[in-house]
């Protein structure tokens, strides 16, 4: 069995926080952009991002774990978190406003 | 991470199997109870009195209503529990008092408006006479499976958060097992005992496979009961901070729509037989499908009865309601409260996890699924150590302290587990009766006794302490039926002529897990001299078939 080396480890610990913390973060930004996005009372659309959430959650998982090196899983993370909190950034704005 | 996607994905899901899967071994065990929580409630109050002939429920409701026309005749409100389905084991009734503005009632004092009180009582369904009992205090099957989200000696709101990170893992762990499963529907039919490693894996992925819409709905599910605690900072933000935005939520998801009811007039007027609106329901309904009446104003011009189904109807389990006219008897509005698409799917998810629906066939079908999910959990466990000991002695390297852990771990949980749950039902029947703190002291049993099977494999070598924990748990299941004939009044020679067939399945289930669990240890003890045999000539390999 071979030794487990420092770098193999910190890529592991960087993907668990990449994972835990991404995937929430995801989730949450998600949800403020369902609420932002669909044309339904707030409950509703609340409701079903946190129905659907779960699946959000695990993809985000297995993407970490699946990326060629941590820095990639980290890199996916941001392309799709980066637009979700424009979108999230302008509707608090916008809704502010109103 | 690995070297292509299957791989990294067989890595996830062996370790997050590994970090979550002792909690969730508890949670797929104390969760399989809920399937039988009234069952195990209705063991666990053996003072509760048995009703071989409970008569028919219009035999029930005239005793009932003669009862609480005596007792009650000025009541705001009568409740009438018939003997039938799962949640109904007796004929219960209940009344509440008006409240008199003026008169001194219970809750007064703290100088907020007099607060209604309730009686309850219980009725022999033959003379229709209260019957007085005293059940001993207990948590039941309830406490039991409540632990499967609020675990014990955690605060709730930290409790749930462990379970809901738990459930992710569960359920990454199991897209992540169907990844690394490839063959799904080859290996499906593949059992290959007697090969150690390989029959382990097999029954692994056997026991998945054959649930595996049971555990993903379950898992997912599971998730769906605590998403706004998981996840309250988007409402607050959309809601504004504070209590308030719970409320607004939880207002919006759960309208709860009541049917409109009359205040009471404060005209007397004769009441008609309760048992008169059974046509009509059966016509509505069918036969034996309501179970609760409940009566607004009774003798009064504004009487209304409200008959409500048993949880059994459907899935969802929907708050519907037939309204009567209280004094002529006839069907006013037949209520179907009317949900939003959102909370439809939540109610049906969350019935599905609960099975409340289920009759007795598809229950033991749930009960079975729960104990493969236990024993998937179980196996996958011992599977962590099993592959890494095959490897590290194929590779004449020593055993590593993971492995010294994770093989005690195994042994304290996967059979310490039941042992503990064992003593639960143990304590039921040898704490005295009386005793004040004796729901505390039941549950104080159960983990005492699992601290007890956590620390006894520290000092023993697995081989020994998994057959000795095997009789163990053979002896806390197979003599629970001694235990309480030697109690009660209500053991099997009693309940089976009886036709008691809640307590002598307990009883008769108790048999068999003990009978399972000393099959076991026979088995293990059997492989594992085999294994001694055979470790003579060949000592590195002999490992392998050890465990």
């Amino acid at each position: 069995m071979k030794t487990l080396t420092a770098s193999y480890r910190w890529s592991i610990a960087s993907r668990f926080v990449a994972a835990a913390v991404g995937g929430y973060a995801v989730v949450a930004l998600l949800q403020l952009a369902f609420t932002a996005l669909l044309p339904w009372d707030y409950y509703k659309s609340l409701l079903f991002s946190s129905q659907t959430g779960y699946l959000y959650y695990t993809g985000v998982i297995i993407w970490c774990f699946a990326a060629r090196t941590a820095k990639r899983a980290w890199l996916g993370l941001a392309v799709v978190t980066v637009p979700l909190l424009l979108i999230d950034a302008w509707y608090l704005m916008h809704r502010s406003v109103t | 991470m690995k070297e292509g996607f299957r791989q990294s994905m067989s890595w996830l899901h062996t370790w997050i199997g590994l970090v979550a899967g002792w909690v969730l071994y508890f949670v797929y065990l104390t969760g399989t109870l809920g399937y039988v929580d009234k069952e195990i409630d209705y063991w666990m109050t053996p003072d509760r009195p048995h009703f071989a002939h409970p008569g028919t429920q219009r035999e029930q409701l005239a005793v009932a209503q003669a009862r609480l026309q005596q007792v009650a005749p000025q009541a705001a409100s009568w409740n009438i529990q018939m003997i039938g389905g799962r949640e109904a084991p007796s004929l219960d009734i209940a009344w509440t008092d008006a409240a008199q503005p003026g008169a001194p009632q219970a809750g007064a004092a703290q100088g907020g408006a007099p607060r209604a009180v309730t009686h309850h009582e219980t009725l022999d369904p033959q003379t229709g006479q209260p019957i007085d009992y005293s059940a001993r205090a207990t948590g039941g099957g309830q406490v039991l499976y409540k632990m499967h989200y609020q675990l014990a000696y955690i605060p709730y709101d930290r409790a749930i958060l462990i379970i809901m990170v738990l459930t992710l893992i569960m359920f990454a762990a199991m897209v992540t097992g169907i990844i690394v499963h490839k063959n799904i529907f080859k290996d499906f039919f593949t059992f290959r005992p007697r090969k150690g490693q390989r029959s382990w894996l097999d029954g692994h992925n056997l026991l998945s496979v054959t649930a595996l819409p049971f555990h993903i709905i379950v898992t997912y599910s599971g998730f769906l009961f605590f998403t706004y605690q998981f996840m309250p900072s988007v409402p607050h933000l959309i809601y504004g901070d504070g209590r308030s935005a719970a409320l607004q939520f939880y207002q919006g998801v759960y309208p709860y729509p009541q049917p409109k009811l009359p205040q009471a007039a404060h005209v007397s007027v004769p009441m008609p037989p309760l048992a008169s609106v059974m046509d009509q329901v059966e016509r509505s309904w069918g036969r034996d499908i309501a179970t609760a009446v409940e009566v607004r104003n009774p003798g009064d011009a504004n009487a209304r009865v409200l008959v409500k189904p048993q949880e059994t109807v459907s899935i969802a389990f929907p708050e519907n309601m037939l309204v009567f006219d209280g004094v002529n008897g006839s069907l006013l509005e037949d209520f179907r409260p009317n949900d939003h698409a959102a909370a439809d799917t939540d109610h049906v998810m969350k019935g599905l996890h609960k099975g409340l629906f289920a009759n007795w066939f598809l229950r033991v079908l749930l009960i079975f699924m729960g104990i493969g999910g236990t024993a998937m959990v179980g196996t996958g466990l011992m599977l962590w150590a099993n592959t890494r000991r095959t490897r590290l002695l194929a590779a004449k390297q020593p055993l590593h302290f993971g492995i010294w852990l994770v093989d005690r771990l195994n042994v304290s949980a996967v059979i310490g587990m039941p042992v503990a749950i064992a003593a639960y039902f143990w304590a039921n029947r040898l704490l005295p009766v009386g005793m004040g703190t004796r729901a505390a002291w039941e549950v104080h049993a159960m983990y005492l006794t699992m601290a007890a099977m956590f620390v006894y494999p520290l000092f023993r070598r697995p081989e020994r302490s998994r057959v000795e924990m095997l009789w163990l748990c053979a002896a806390a299941y197979g003599l629970l039926p001694v235990l309480n004939a030697l109690t009660t009044a209500r053991h099997l020679g009693h309940s089976l002529p009886q036709g008691d067939w809640i307590m002598a399945g307990f009883d008769l289930a108790a048999l068999g897990c003990g009978a399972i669990a000393a099959l076991c240890a026979m088995k293990v003890s059997r492989s594992q001299a085999t294994a001694t045999v055979r470790r003579r000539p060949r000592a590195a390999n002999a490992e392998l078939v050890t465990s």
